[in-house]
């Protein structure tokens, strides 16, 4: 437990200095810190479960060239609270489809103290606060095949919804 | 700003909803990933199960060596677990592999024994 709060302050540094150069590069960068939980559900070999899913903090920072036009690379860490203490990240592609609407697609994964791996895609929409901060509500859907942390060889699929606070850096 | 409160408490009591939904109905599962469980568990068809290697589960020498494994499910933290271990370590010197299955929430020792199945080896 203890080391996946070090890995997660870790990888939140990191994340937090990424965003930071990333601007000083001329790249421009927002970060999200939000909240979220859902449904989980999973093959139990009886059929498929279904459970509330962990309740878990969620990191985030999307970081993008303004050349590249509506279009990013989104980097979330997120600590599932719930439990067992996890720490996951998510690392994919941003498409705003407005200011205050984008899309994101990548790979899922739980790293510690069990393994998940998979794929995710969420939406993203952001009610702004100010010229430089939003209130965001989010919804993804993943689905993990991979990883040690499946009931038998079953797949883990996540439905979650979500709220934060967004910034531009 | 002011649609995004009343959405975010329609959202947030639909969640609650589903999930005492699930709940009531029976439905939701005791376990789904294997961190679910405590340390030494697993998730086996939704039910945290102790698998028990033969070393570790108290058995004679001579049983574990033929033994193999032993698997204890229980729905409870860790009661019928210990009970079972118990049986085990009496029961199992036969050889071969057992398994325990306890579905009460505090089982005992003599419940462990009842439902026994040990095939010999």
């Amino acid at each position: 437990m203890r080391r996946a709060f070090l890995y997660a302050s870790g990888t939140a540094l990191a994340l937090l200095a990424a965003s930071g150069e990333a601007r000083a590069g001329g790249y421009f960068s927002e970060v999200q810190l939000g909240l979220a939980t859902g449904l989980e559900g999973a093959g139990t070999g009886d059929g498929i479960g279904w459970q509330r899913a962990r309740t878990r903090l969620i990191l985030g920072a999307d970081i993008g060239n303004p050349e590249s036009g509506p279009e990013a690379y989104g980097v979330r860490t997120f600590i599932e609270l719930e439990r067992s203490l996890s720490l996951g990240v998510e690392l994919g592609y941003v498409r705003w489809f407005s200011p205050r609407l984008s899309l994101f697609f990548g790979g899922v994964g739980v790293l510690a103290p069990r393994t998940l791996f998979g794929g995710t895609a969420g939406v993203n929409y952001v009610f702004p606060l100010g010229e430089r901060a939003g209130l965001a509500l989010f919804s993804s859907v993943s689905a993990l095949p991979l990883g040690n942390d499946r009931p038998g060889n079953g797949v883990v699929v996540w439905g979650l919804l979500g709220i934060g606070i967004r910034g531009k850096l | 700003m002011t649609l995004a409160r009343p959405r975010v408490r329609t959202l947030t009591a639909r969640l609650a909803l589903a999930s005492a939904g699930l709940a009531l109905a029976g439905c939701a599962a005791h376990c789904l990933r294997d961190s679910d469980c405590e340390d030494g568990y697993e998730c086996r068809r939704d039910r945290c199960q102790l698998v028990v290697h033969g070393g570790d589960a108290g058995l004679s020498p001579g049983a574990a060596g033929q033994a193999g494994s032993a698997q204890l499910e229980s729905n409870g933290s860790g009661g019928g677990g210990a009970g079972g271990s118990g049986t085990l370590s009496g029961s199992a010197g036969v050889g071969g592999s057992a398994i325990v299955t306890d579905a009460g929430a505090g089982g005992s020792a003599t419940g462990g024994r009842e439902n026994l199945d040990a095939s010999g080896g």
